[in-house]
């Protein structure tokens, strides 16, 4: 064997495929992974808000309910979704099953409306229930003009 | 690395299986706490099973994130020195943050 450590041939990478569906979502997996780790400390700023006090708590609510947090939420409940039914075809992977190309791309497909049909039909469902409250809370509650997001 | 990489690939595995229900209980709780205020919500979690099920949430999730992110780092970070001291902030944050999670949640729960 020659000592040639400088002057190997590199396997292609990245940039060197045209993309795929099944790298640029095992790519997501990554991605989404990363932000739900850093979601970690949105978690904690809440629970620990709750803990500190009605003041404390309600610095976060108003965050939580401005455009950026609810954006945030939004962001959060999709990387939620994707890394939960992805995760689950890569666990379905580990026990050798769907590994050839066309089931792991049909696999990749129904994981992508999943995602994107759990993603609308809980803001759906959680845009139904706010209003209901609103429209309850109105008369009483002046907090709940719904301009109070700035 | 210290852990052995059969028992770290065994966990990430393990706890990405406990954490399927418990996301999908944390995520129809908050749309049902959306609009709660603190009161509300401390009420909400004193009860002992949502206090269990959110303490189970935070370790579960936690201990998944801490695995799952030493992984990225040690594909992005080459330097040696670098790599052990970023895994080892890593996981003094997690271990950190995820600590002040549960105490949280003691001290609403059950103080």
């Amino acid at each position: 064997m020659t000592d040639n450590t400088t002057n190997r041939p590199l396997s292609p990478h990245l940039q060197i495929y045209r993309p795929q569906l099944t790298s640029m979502m095992s790519i997501l997996h990554r991605i989404t992974g990363a932000a739900l780790s850093a979601g970690g400390l949105m978690l904690a700023w809440w629970l620990v808000s709750a803990a500190m006090g009605e003041q404390a708590y309600d610095v976060f609510r108003k965050f939580a309910g401005s455009p950026l947090g609810l954006f945030m939420l939004f962001g959060w409940s999709f990387c939620l979704y994707y890394h939960l039914f992805n995760g689950i075809r890569h666990l379905v992977w580990d026990t050798v099953h769907l590994l050839d190309i066309g089931n792991a791309y049909r696999a990749g497909y129904i994981v992508l409306a999943l995602t994107a049909f759990a993603t609308a039909g809980t803001w759906w469902h959680a845009c139904r229930l706010h209003s209901a409250s609103v429209s309850q809370a109105m008369p009483a509650d002046p907090d709940f003009s719904g301009k109070d997001g700035e | 690395m210290s852990l052995g990489a059969a028992k770290h690939w065994l966990v990430l595995r393990v706890t990405a299986i406990a954490a399927i229900p418990l996301c999908v209980w944390l995520v129809w709780s908050m749309v049902s706490l959306a609009d709660a205020d603190h009161a509300a919500f401390t009420g909400w979690l004193k009860n002992p099973l949502h206090a269990v099920l959110m303490i189970l949430f935070v370790t579960v999730n936690f201990w998944h994130a801490m695995l799952g992110t030493h992984e990225i780092i040690e594909d992005y970070v080459h330097d040696k020195t670098l790599l052990n001291l970023s895994l080892k902030l890593k996981c003094a944050a997690f271990g950190i943050i995820g600590a002040v999670c549960v105490l949280a949640v003691v001290k609403v729960a059950f103080l």
